[in-house]
This record gives C-alpha cells, structure tokens and sequence, in this order.
C-alpha cells in the first residue's frame, strides 16, 4: 500500500454491494462497501471491472454519485449493447462484488474553497450523476455559493434523483425533450442557444460551468455557451460518447 | 466516430504516469494550443488516440496489451508527464520504441 501511494499507481479494490436503489427504468444506484477506499472528490469516477468464470475481462467508467464524505455511489445506466451496464443495472444485488479503482479525474472536480462565482450546471440525461455529487457535496459543506443546474431529459419517467432534486438547495431548470406530462411547468425543447440565453448565469457574473452528457449535447451545449460571452476556460466538460 | 474527453481515461493515465494526469495542463506540438489533458479528445479503436480539441492533431497514442502498454507522446509538450519506468510501460516515438521501460 505504501508503495502504490509512493508511485500514485491505482489498485483494483474489492467493491460489495450493499444497497441498490432503482432511479429510472434505465437507471440504478449502487452503493458499495469498498476496504481501502481513500476518498474522493465531486465530480470524479472509477473505473469498474469485471471478470467473466473463463477470465474474459470488461472494464468501464462510471461517474461517483455520492458526495465525499458519503459511502461511495455509482449511478449506472443501462446501454442496451453494453458489457458491464446491464449487470450492474439488471443483476446485482446486496452482497454481490466486483472489482474497482479510483478515484479517478482532477479536472472534471469543484471544491467548495470559499470560492463566490455561481455554479452552473448543464446535465444531459446520466450527465447528471457527477453534477448531482457536486450538488450533494455543496449541500453537505453548507456552501453559500450559488448553483443552478439546467437538466434535459427525454422524459418526466427518465428523470434521475426526481424527488432529491427538489430540495438539493439549488435552482433547478427542467426541459424535457421527448415528452411531457399535463401541467408539466418546465421546458419542452432542447438546450440550445436561446435557451441557455434564458437559464444561465451572465457571462459578467463570471460563472463556473460544469456540462456532462452525450457529446454531441455536450458540444452543442459549450459551443452556445461561448457564443453567449462564456469564457472557454471556465467551463469544464465530460463527455460520455454515446448519441 | 465519436469521442469523449481525456478525463475518461484517467484511469489509464494515471497508470501509466503514476499520477493524477487529467489536470496538467499540455501543449500542441503542431498548433501550439495549451490545453488540461483532461479536455483533450479520446477516440477508442484497437488503441486510444488523443486529439488536440483545438487543431484535430494527435498529441498522444496508446495501446494497451495483456499486462503492457505501449505508449506514445510524441504531440505533447510541455505536460511534465513521464511515464513510470516500469517494464511494463514502453515508450514509443515515430513508431519506434525508444524506452522499454529501461529508465531507473
């Protein structure tokens, strides 16, 4: 152990599951009891592997939904053609185990360091589980700093954290894109120029801008943003790949 | 094809230069753009490729064995990474792999 802190090398740690909860049709949080884990920061993830009985092994990134200081958890969804999603979404269960490492990023992370500049979040669909750690974690610290998150989903039924989401503390600006319900007071379009227009702090108040989803909304997304006035260095992205 | 950012592999930098990687901030040897690694673009084939989110250049290859990498560096300045010497970490230039891991 020593020696891995010496050399900053990643081990694979024995992760169990304890606690499974079901956020969407698509979409499920695992929290998990992983001996020798050191900690993380909001906004990182860990890579999760697997290994099938003939020693075929798959390993993937999965973003940390809990804020540091809570017992670690993964939000996953579930790709249809994937490898390592469908287990964790359809099959797991309390008590099962699998291997992880991390964490992992030092780019895609917010502290709340007495910083004053307000907090802008853009979330396309699971794009929003490490936002939903920066906001649990802005919570937990008591941090005075402003936040609005902006969240598109496709539908009222593919929203994740639903209920958590209405007191997180922060401002939270809804669109759904596919379909919405009766009554339903949020946007019904895609996040695009007049909308982030609309929605996001002035450039003059200096925001820090997290976006996370698909790339394609991921690029749309910062190419408005600076095509607003934000400057491209204040604005952090992970893109997931996928649509 | 698709990309996704230089923070998706965190977790292979980190393994080959035993350190947090997304956050060093890294040059363009063709277009001279400074960006975090972490905002580099990441295209996954056989192997990963690394591009300059600025000019399109590649900046970084690797290809990951069984229990090896082979990595290449070549479009990067000034990033202050290293990769580990470790036997396991080969570094590759211009196609050619000038460092099997050999360092101290």
């Amino acid at each position: 152990m020593a020696r891995a802190a010496v050399l900053g090398r990643l081990t694979w740690l024995a992760a169990a599951v304890t606690e499974t909860v079901t956020e969407t049709p698509r979409v499920r949080t695992l929290a998990l009891d992983v001996p020798g884990w050191t900690g993380h920061r909001a906004g990182q993830h860990v890579d999760v592997r697997l290994t099938a009985e003939d020693g075929y092994q798959a390993e993937r990134s999965y973003s940390i939904a809990s804020a540091p200081g809570e017992p670690l958890a993964l939000t996953v969804e579930r790709l249809d053609d994937g490898e390592v999603s469908p287990y964790l979404v359809d099959e797991v269960v309390p008590g099962d185990r699998f291997e992880l490492r991390g964490p992992i990023g030092g780019y895609f992370v917010w502290e709340p360091d007495g910083a004053t500049d307000p907090l802008f979040l853009v979330a396309g669909g699971s794009g929003i589980v490490p936002l939903m750690a920066i906001l649990r974690w802005r919570r937990a610290a008591g941090a005075a700093v402003p936040a609005k998150l902006l969240y598109s989903s496709r539908t009222i039924e593919d929203v994740i954290y639903r209920d958590e989401l209405q007191h997180i503390g922060a401002d939270v600006v809804q669109t759904l894109t596919r379909a919405q319900p009766s009554g339903w007071q949020g946007y019904a379009r895609r996040v695009d120029f007049d909308l982030l227009r609309d929605v996001a702090y002035p450039p003059e108040q200096n925001p820090r801008v997290f976006v996370c989803g698909p790339t394609s909304f991921v690029e749309a997304v910062a190419e408005a943003l600076v095509a607003l006035g934000h400057r491209p260095g204040r604005i952090r992205t992970e893109r997931f790949g996928g649509a | 094809m698709t990309y996704v950012d230089g923070n998706a592999i965190g977790g292979l930098l980190t393994d080959v230069f035993g350190r947090e990687a997304t956050d060093a901030l890294g040059r363009c040897s063709s277009c001279g753009a400074e960006n975090f690694v972490g905002a580099l673009r990441v295209y996954r084939a056989a192997g990963v490729v690394v591009r300059c989110p600025s000019c399109g250049a590649v900046v970084m290859r690797f290809v990951e064995g069984r229990d090896q990498v082979w990595v290449d560096l070549g479009g990067l300045l000034g990033s202050g990474l290293e990769p580990l010497g470790e036997a396991r970490v080969h570094v590759v230039h211009r196609g050619e792999v000038v460092d099997g891991g050999a360092k101290a």
